[in-house]
């Protein structure tokens, strides 16, 4: 896992900082139209964080700042102490759609990203061979994405971002289009992924159940402009399964987020 | 594909209909029979209302071919358009999918010259055939060249197409993960550009063999073009229909071709679909 590490910091230039994901006063305007901001937090290494509010709020676009693919209207965002002025290659965005290569299998969609790197071909398959494993996908490793249900495609969205490890993964309502069992079951796969590798989650859903189910921190958004209504800590144990889920403590949450959403 | 499985299930519950499904062998038969019963009539026909002069008929198809073989003329004519079709749309092919990508590719020049695109698709090929015969002579090359424009406007409309469907946002995630420049072209787009440029080359062939054979209708000493000219101008209804014949025969075979290797290139997108989840 050494190979094609470098220049990964190419995008980002130094200006200082302790958080590993800083907004600063940020905004979006579409035009004359102020779609979101100005809004700031940051987000510590290692921390969970979800980000809840009323589709347009400009949830997917702080995530798509992140990551470098798109500008900031006004304000600045900081990724470990840097000005992000590119595309962020630190982070794994899990994006609403799948965006897997349809023409690709499974092991050479969750390759993709080690090629790019420029691994070893071995590494790479190797890579590709455990994160197969860990998603809970063998025996599909030669499958189209169009032969995958959604559950499935999804796993492998994620695979991909897991096979190069990176230090910080942004997700976008990865689990917005599964049935609520299997999103229960993804849950638990994500968390696990979040204590083993340590890394960084800014989540983004519309499910306040999922967020204070998931987040060490869950923010809410009002409607546009966007800005943030609550940041609020979860303080509940782990694992939080459907004992924690249905707890007096878990709902006292879940009404107080409710009322700061404005729906 | 045949089905099983669950729908066969189902079908005990429901009330039996007979319904007819052909089989690869009976569906070949079937096709097979309309082609010969079309074949049957227009003889009938012709020789019914005493037409043969007019619209000729089968046995003077095959009579015609069988004179053009022992002249010599049939093998030199068919290689000859044959050629020219094929040179034709490798130049318009090549050309027309590389122009369309990268025109396609920037949003801005995308935007710039898409009307004139349209304006030259819209530009009646035939009437500038004879520009060609004037400028190419009346050997292979303008006849080549002819097809190869017909095959360019085809190909570079598709891959132009193709280049400005490519998601960009599909794009800029692949960037996240690591891409480059090249491997963005190379790994993502071209990929992705593919099924348009496939449709625009199954659009093309076709053309190119017709775009051959009007050009040799035009100023020509061989090929099928010409066959199918100079019978007419001698009024040999037969040596006309012999030629269709013959055109039809090479097109649908190119056709073929075609699709097999679409088929080799494209499998992953016609794949039946396995619903997974109850196995995870």
């Amino acid at each position: 896992m050494t190979s094609g590490r470098q220049a990964q910091t190419a995008a980002v230039v130094d200006s200082g900082g302790t958080a590993l994901i800083e907004f600063r006063d940020i905004c979006r305007d579409f035009g004359d139209l102020r779609a979101a901001g100005p809004i700031s937090f940051s987000v510590a290494r290692g921390e969970f964080v979800a980000v809840v509010g009323p589709s347009g709020c400009g949830k997917s676009t702080l995530l798509n700042m992140v990551a470098g693919m798109l500008r900031p209207s006004d304000g600045d965002v900081h990724y470990d102490g840097a000005l992000v002025t590119g595309p962020n290659r630190r982070v794994g965005y899990v994006t609403q759609k799948n965006f897997l290569l349809p023409w690709r299998t499974v092991r050479k969609n969750i390759m993709l990203p080690l090629q790019f790197r420029r691994y070893g071909k071995e590494e790479a398959r190797r890579i590709a061979a455990d994160v197969i494993r860990q998603m809970g996908l063998e025996g599909f490793e030669d499958s189209f994405p169009a032969q995958l249900s959604g559950g499935m495609a999804q796993r492998v969205a994620i695979g991909r971002t897991l096979a190069y490890s990176p230090e910080a993964y942004l997700m976008d309502e990865p689990f917005a289009s599964l049935d609520a069992q299997l999103r229960t079951s993804m849950h638990a796969d994500l968390m696990r992924l979040w204590e083993t590798t340590g890394a960084t989650f800014v989540f983004v859903t519309h499910d306040l159940r999922e967020a204070i189910t998931l987040a060490d921190r869950v923010i809410v958004m009002t409607s546009r402009p966007g800005t943030i209504k609550v940041d609020q800590k979860i303080d509940l144990p782990r694992p939080r399964d459907v004992e924690t889920q249905t707890s007096p403590e878990f709902n006292r949450y879940f009404r107080l987020l409710w009322s700061a959403l404005d729906v | 594909m045949e089905r099983t499985g669950p729908r066969r299930a189902v079908s005990d519950f429901a009330p039996r209909v007979r319904s007819v499904r052909l089989t690869g062998w009976q569906l070949t038969f079937a096709r097979g029979g309309v082609v010969v019963a079309m074949i049957v009539l227009w003889q009938v026909c012709a020789a019914v209302f005493g037409t043969v002069d007019y619209t000729s008929g089968p046995l003077q198809v095959v009579r015609q071919l069988g004179e053009w073989e022992s002249a010599g003329v049939l093998w030199e004519a068919t290689g000859v358009t044959l050629a020219e079709t094929a040179i034709g749309f490798v130049i318009g092919a090549a050309t027309g999918g590389v122009a369309g990508l990268v025109l396609g590719w920037s949003r801005q020049v995308g935007r710039v010259i898409e009307p004139v695109v349209v304006l030259l698709y819209a530009v009646p090929k035939l009437a500038i055939a004879p520009l060609f015969v004037l400028w190419f002579g009346i050997g292979i090359s303008s006849k080549a060249l002819f097809a190869a424009l017909v095959v360019f406007f085809l190909v570079f409309f598709t891959a132009f197409q193709g280049a400005r469907q490519v998601d960009r946002e599909l794009l800029a995630v692949a960037r996240v993960m690591g891409a480059g420049g090249r491997d963005v072209w190379l790994k993502v787009a071209i990929p992705q550009a593919t099924l348009w440029i496939f449709a625009g080359l199954r659009l093309a062939l076709p053309y190119a063999l017709i775009g051959a054979v009007v050009a040799e209708f035009l100023a020509a000493r061989t090929g099928l073009g010409y066959l199918i000219r100079s019978s007419s101008s001698v009024f040999n209804s037969a040596g006309v229909y012999a030629g269709i014949v013959l055109l039809m025969f090479f097109a649908t075979v190119l056709l073929a071709v075609m699709q097999a290797i679409e088929r080799r290139v494209m499998h992953w997108n016609t794949s039946p679909t396995v619903d997974a989840d109850g196995v995870v």
